[in-house]
């Protein structure tokens, strides 16, 4: 059997990918400012840094996100309308009004305003919240196909944001040097982190397992990971150095407690989960 | 632009070739008498004398026993709306099965399936993608931005993106033409008659008749978004197997 289709294209480059997961660290780090300001307070001093860095992640996602439409000029079309059955005019508003409330968070919170900065903190939550998932169910909108048309995929995006942004936090504060301060505590920090990774790859796992067991679409989407095109990617980048090295040395008590160790895994896991948004959004156009 | 002036002339091959069975018909018979003939002579496209240009759901079906192949039109295609190279509004996939001597070649001509459900139109934050009251699904220019989502969420990969005008691209079903009651170009165009366009609420047009009385096909029934593009004797493994 041999097929000749002239037409064939993929429309999405690395810089979808790439403003999903710039979009997934900022909200992800905004729920950690939150938590560690207001929840976990021991490690109150890592909540600033990641507070100021989420408004500027995000603004780079965004700019690339305009970059990316054919007309980056015309971007305000997206601004004078609604349309409720696009995941994206969502969130473009979404977005917006975050990034709105998330600056104005890192602004109160440096300034010591508390009391107001809670408020606008816990308001944050719920846009954080849809702001890592919307990303995840733009993909799942798209019936035709198979590997994106899945109600994990929002999931799978929140998890991986969440992870991002604490594998960021933790290598921020080995740089900046905020890590001896909490000694023990900062080391559960990566052993959450660790426990997330699993959860991700457990998650991708199922997803890969129940598009096995589905249609001819289902297969060859699943098959792209496993044998195709981004197989390289997925097992070598994604899996081994993104997920398994990470969390041989996260998981023994004597290699996580070494500083260099821990940033390279959590630097490993960052490299991971971008190139899961990167083998997600390619492969699902093929 | 030379483009619109082709618009308005309208040089349309099926009129000329019913011009020329006229002129044919009154050489043969007496001039009254061939007026009269003409007059009531079924033509080929019942679309160029449709009753109505209004309250219609416009449709194609293809006979792909009649399809030979040709290109003619993606050609006629291209032309019509100057398409770029290596992308195209209209197409044509062709599909090889079997080992020597028992084997088959099989055809299928693609173009926008003008869904009633556009996937396409469900995507657009701006409200570009549209889908007019006579079924034809269309990209506002003016209003796209080029986000391309329309592009991915298309199941049968019929946009892309322009690669000049930067904005989603795709059949728009000739609405300059069956606007004013002439068949699309690749309609027009086909040598083999392989393509019936016409109005489906119009119980007398000839696609109708087909989608009613054949066995048909469409691209992907499972997904719902029920594509308005019957296909007549398609081969299994031109629409699935290997996906694209």
């Amino acid at each position: 059997m041999t097929s000749y289709d002239i037409f064939h294209n993929i429309a999405l480059n690395w810089m979808i990918p790439t403003y999903f997961f710039l979009g997934g660290l900022s909200a992800g780090l905004f729920f950690i400012a939150v938590a560690f300001t207001y929840w976990k307070t021991d490690y109150k001093t890592l909540a600033q840094p990641a507070a100021i860095l989420s408004p500027l992640v995000l603004a780079a996602g965004m700019g690339l996100l305009t970059m990316d439409l054919g007309h980056p000029l015309k971007f305000w079309r997206l601004m004078v309308t609604f349309q409720p059955s696009s995941a994206a005019s969502w969130g473009t508003w979404l977005l917006s009004i975050f990034f709105m409330v998330n600056a104005y968070f890192a602004y109160l919170l440096i300034k010591g305003e508390d009391a107001k900065a809670k408020r606008i903190g816990y308001a944050g939550l719920p846009l954080a919240f849809c702001g890592a998932t919307y990303t995840g169910f733009l993909l799942a909108q798209m019936q035709g196909r198979a590997l994106w048309h899945t109600a994990l995929m929002p999931w799978l995006f929140l998890v991986g944001s969440v992870i991002t942004a604490l594998a960021l936090v933790i290598l921020i504060s080995i740089v900046l040097g905020k890590a001896e301060a909490l000694k023990d505590k900062f080391f559960l920090l990566g052993r959450t982190l660790a426990w997330l990774v699993v959860l991700e790859v457990a998650m991708i796992a199922i997803e890969i397992l129940v598009l096995l067991n589905g249609g001819t679409d289902a297969i060859a989407g699943a098959k792209v990971l496993l044998k195709g095109n981004y197989s390289f990617l997925f097992w070598v980048v994604e899996i081994f150095l993104g997920a398994v090295v990470p969390l041989s040395i996260l998981f023994n008590r004597d290699r996580s407690r070494k500083l260099s160790l821990q940033s390279i895994a959590a630097a490993l896991i960052l490299i991971g989960i971008f190139a899961m948004r990167f083998i997600v959004v390619m492969a699902g156009q093929i | 632009m030379g483009k619109t002036k082709v618009k308005e002339g309208m040089p349309d091959v099926a009129q000329e070739r019913k011009g020329l069975s006229r002129r044919d018909l009154l050489k043969m018979s007496g001039v009254a008498v061939a007026g009269a003939v003409a007059a009531t002579l079924p033509t080929k496209d019942a679309f160029a004398n449709a009753k109505h240009l209004t309250g219609r759901r416009l449709a194609m079906a293809i006979d792909l026993d009649k399809c030979t192949g040709c290109h003619a039109c993606s050609v006629s295609c291209k032309s019509e709306f100057d398409v770029p190279l290596g992308v195209w509004r209209s197409w044509v996939k062709v599909e090889e099965k079997g080992t020597y001597p028992n084997t088959g070649r099989f055809f299928l001509p693609r173009l926008c399936n003008h869904c009633d459900d556009p996937p396409c139109k469900k995507v657009c934050p701006t409200g570009a993608t549209g889908r007019r009251d006579d079924g034809i699904v269309k990209v506002d220019e003016k209003k796209c931005v080029g986000c391309k989502l329309c592009i991915v969420a298309c199941p049968y990969d019929a946009r892309f993106s322009h690669p000049t005008k930067k904005v989603a691209n795709k059949c728009d079903f000739c609405r300059h033409r069956v606007d004013k009651g002439v068949v699309p170009s690749c309609v027009n165009a086909c040598p083999a008659n392989a393509r019936i366009f016409g109005d489906l609420n119009d119980p007398d047009s000839d696609v109708s008749k087909l989608v009613s009385r054949k066995a048909i096909q469409t691209l992907r029934p499972e997904l719902g978004t029920e594509p308005h593009v019957f296909y007549i004797s398609a081969e299994k493994l031109l629409e699935g197997g290997e996906r694209r």
